[in-house]
């Protein structure tokens, strides 16, 4: 499903951040799987615009990176959820949480 | 497909090391959603333009890249220069007195100002760490802003100033220890808050107020200005505040006014003191004026580039890429000329 673009923006960050939470580790390829598999294809990102997405969160120092040997053998560049990236996770989360609800009772959607 | 895209993406990216890195996990990205739909029965042809596709739009992905660079927190930028300029300064200022009070061989001795006496050592120890830290520090302090298009601004402007007042620092050194007639030098605490403080000082609090009265123009005027990048970033108002105050300075100095002070002969005193080692010549004020004429012209070509960046994006790229090289060398044919000549 094709979402707005200011919708995806919000919460690209913290699916990103959760995803890695989940996932201890993962290189972009892994991570676009990933998400696209637990979100049930809802989430159809391009997924080039992810990498943009992680630099800023490692400029933000909510993830970390390292090039390691992949199963295949190859190097990727593979990235960490770093404890203030878990931090904010939990914030976010939980003011989406509370976003949601709200959300919800005003438009009486029934989710 | 592939490289169309790759050609794509990498012309509309803003370069920098995160640029490369970029283009490698989006290659690796293709990579390994090939071999995944290789293993559900799709040809390679197939499963490229498949992967290419799902990556999505390059000038999209270079967009998105671009937008993250600019959005990267000023401040750090910001206190970042500073304290390469500090470091710099410090290094470049003292860097040869240093070393003339540990060798203790000194030439042009003046019994006034004893911290102002230099040995024959400092000079070339100076200019290789110079040299070593234009090369190799800067590049690495550089990447780490992640700021390719500001690469000039920060060496010629920011940067140049203190390490061309220490050229003049040694130039003038060594002019004291040749010609009587030169200027007696200042004690050092003296110089220190006159060459050094003060003008640091004067260019940071104008480069803080362009930044406030542009950030407020901007706010009004956005759309009669014309402005399309809304992030300045805080180099470019220094590196303009650095222009500025040196063109004050010029015309203050033509007017024989010397409210500021004049971080001048700084090439020249640099140019005079090597053609009067080769030649055993005295300084003509022409040199001297030829000198700074030069520094004038890169000032000024530095700061061209810094304006003119926000109106033509790819002007600037392409000026960088391919007319940098060549003006450079002009300058140093110049300077070439103006030492042996």
């Amino acid at each position: 499903m094709q979402f707005s673009k200011e919708i995806i923006k919000g919460v690209a960050e913290i699916i990103v951040l959760q995803t890695l939470h989940e996932h201890g580790e993962a290189y972009g390829y892994q991570l676009t799987r990933a998400i696209a598999q637990t979100s049930q294809n809802i989430f159809e990102l391009q997924e080039g615009t992810l990498y943009p997405l992680l630099y800023r969160l490692e400029f933000k120092n909510l993830v970390t990176s390292q090039v390691k040997p992949a199963p295949n053998g190859k190097d990727r560049r593979y990235y960490h959820i770093t404890n203030k990236g878990k931090k904010l996770l939990l914030e976010r989360t939980t003011e989406l949480g509370i976003l949601l609800k709200g959300i919800k009772q005003v438009l009486h959607l029934a989710i | 497909m592939k490289s169309t895209f790759f050609e794509t993406l990498s012309r509309n990216l803003n370069h920098s090391k995160y640029s490369e890195r970029l283009q490698e996990e989006l290659a690796a990205h293709i990579e390994d959603a090939v071999l995944d739909l290789a293993w559900e029965g799709i040809q390679p042809e197939q499963a490229t333009q498949q992967a290419i596709q799902t990556l999505g739009d390059p000038k999209v992905i270079a967009r998105e890249y671009n937008t993250m660079l600019k959005q990267q927190s000023p401040y750090i930028n910001i206190i970042t220069l500073i304290l390469i300029t500090l470091f710099t300064t410090v290094i470049f200022k003292f860097l040869p007195i240093i070393i003339s009070i540990v060798a203790g061989n000194t030439i042009g001795d003046n019994p006034k100002y004893p911290l102002f006496t230099i040995s024959w050592l400092a000079i070339p120890i100076t200019a290789v760490i110079f040299l070593l830290f234009f090369l190799l520090v800067l590049p690495s302090l550089y990447q780490w802003l992640h700021q390719s298009k500001q690469r000039l601004i920060i060496y010629v402007s920011i940067l140049g100033l203190p390490s061309l007042l220490t050229l003049r620092t040694i130039g003038k050194i060594l002019l004291n220890a040749y010609f009587d007639h030169w200027q007696i030098i200042k004690p050092w605490n003296l110089v220190l808050v006159t060459e050094l403080i003060i003008p640091m000082f004067i260019i940071i609090i104008m480069g803080l107020c362009i930044w406030l009265v542009i950030g407020l123009i901007k706010q009004e005027e956005k759309h009669l200005l014309k402005i399309k990048n809304d992030s300045m970033l805080p180099t470019t108002y220094l590196g303009s505040s650095c222009l500025i105050y040196v063109i004050v300075s010029y015309i203050l100095y033509f007017y024989h006014v010397k409210l500021f002070i004049l971080p001048r002969s700084i090439l020249s005193g640099l140019i005079c003191s090597i053609r009067a080692l080769l030649h055993n010549y005295n300084c003509s004020q022409t040199v001297i004026i030829y000198g700074e004429l030069t520094l004038v012209v890169l000032l000024l070509f530095s700061s061209s580039l810094v304006l003119l960046n926000y109106y033509r994006k790819r002007f600037i790229k392409k000026i960088i890429n391919e007319q940098l090289p060549w003006f450079m060398l002009i300058i140093f044919i110049y300077i070439i000329l103006l030492l042996f000549t």
